[in-house]
């Protein structure tokens, strides 16, 4: 498992960065990737990673402005009672102007993301080359994972077991996994990345295939 | 120990009509025409003998299920639990999911316990 160099920082700030938080009321008409605060001027991308708060959605900050109304940009907007399933959920309603939040912290990463290239991981990583994305109702796609912990274990996992479906593209042998912040291939942020110890080849409708990512505090 | 297919995926130990509810459940999650919901945001407890942190501490093991079917949400939480969280059966769970609970304890032999009767 390599913890890219991006991870490293989504955990310094979800562990250690409570201070930097901000908050307000817009005026500009949100869009579906940006938000603009309005008269609170950020320092340049120094919320990455973070969630913009409106009273309805969120979305995960992929970088900002510094100006005296900063612009958000967001990889897209998420609904905290529907979170997305998997890559072909839609993106939730782009919410209205009014009062917003970026808490401190990061957004957790729990999306997992295949594919077929077996190329070893390097610390600068930022996608997972040749992710597999297929169009319509995919199986094989980016998925949110199962969570778990035992209280006061030292482990923690991410777990998904994935079913072929009609509209993946078939036979595919999997040899690598990445651990995403979001949902969307272009823009969610890949905090790891890992080479399959044994590639595992789906060639029917139905094969399912168990992958768990372990993380030890 | 489930016994598990090439791919690491656990086989589950219901019985055939329960086999078969889980089965019907799957498909109908999968087909986009069927408004059979995903199980995101289910929580489960499952009851942890392996002794972890202080003598006090509460030995549970907690999930919460991502973008999947019954089928998988079973598969995922036997198989990990067995690989990373636990050591032996558990003889109890609890879920917000009913189904989930009552499927995870015919697996294990288990009982299903309330949700707000399980100590954290």
């Amino acid at each position: 498992m390599t913890r890219v160099a991006i991870g490293r920082d989504v955990e310094s700030a979800s562990l250690l960065n409570f201070a930097n938080s901000y908050a307000g009321t817009s005026t500009t008409a949100p869009a579906a990737t940006t938000y603009t605060t309005d008269g609170v001027n950020i320092p340049v991308n120094s919320v990455v990673g973070q969630a913009i708060v409106t009273t309805t959605v969120f979305g995960i900050i992929v970088s900002n402005t510094a100006a005296a109304s900063s612009v958000l940009t967001i990889d897209r907007w998420y609904s905290t009672t529907a979170l997305p399933a998997n890559v072909n959920a839609a993106a939730a309603a782009t919410p209205a102007v009014g009062a917003w939040q970026i808490p401190a912290g990061n957004v957790p990463a729990a999306y997992i993301g295949l594919t077929a290239t077996a190329t070893a991981a390097v610390d600068g990583d930022t996608v997972l080359t040749g992710e597999l994305n297929a169009a319509g109702a995919a199986g094989l796609n980016r998925q949110l994972a199962t969570y778990a912990h035992t209280a006061a274990a030292t482990t923690t996992t991410l777990t998904k077991t994935f079913t072929t479906a009609a509209a993946d593209t078939i036979p595919v042998t999997i040899a690598q996994m990445a651990v995403f912040q979001g949902v969307v291939l272009a823009s969610s942020r890949m905090v790891f990345r890992t080479v399959l110890s044994a590639t595992a080849t789906m060639s029917a409708v139905g094969d399912q295939l168990a992958l768990t990512h372990t993380t030890t505090l | 120990m489930a016994i598990r297919n090439e791919n690491g995926v656990p086989e589950l130990a219901l019985s055939n009509s329960s086999a078969e509810f889980v089965d019907g459940k799957h498909q109908a999650a999968l087909d986009p025409d069927n408004d059979e919901q995903l199980l995101t945001g289910t929580v489960v407890y499952v009851e942890n003998k392996r002794p972890v942190g202080a003598a006090d501490t509460p030995d549970v093991t907690m999930f919460v299920i991502g973008g999947e079917t019954l089928d998988e949400a079973l598969k995922s939480i036997v198989g990990t639990f067995e690989d990373y969280h636990g050591h032996d059966n558990p003889s109890w769970v609890a879920s917000s999911h009913e189904d989930l609970a009552k499927l995870l304890a015919e697996h294990y032999g288990a009982k299903t316990k309330p949700m707000e009767k399980v100590k954290r």
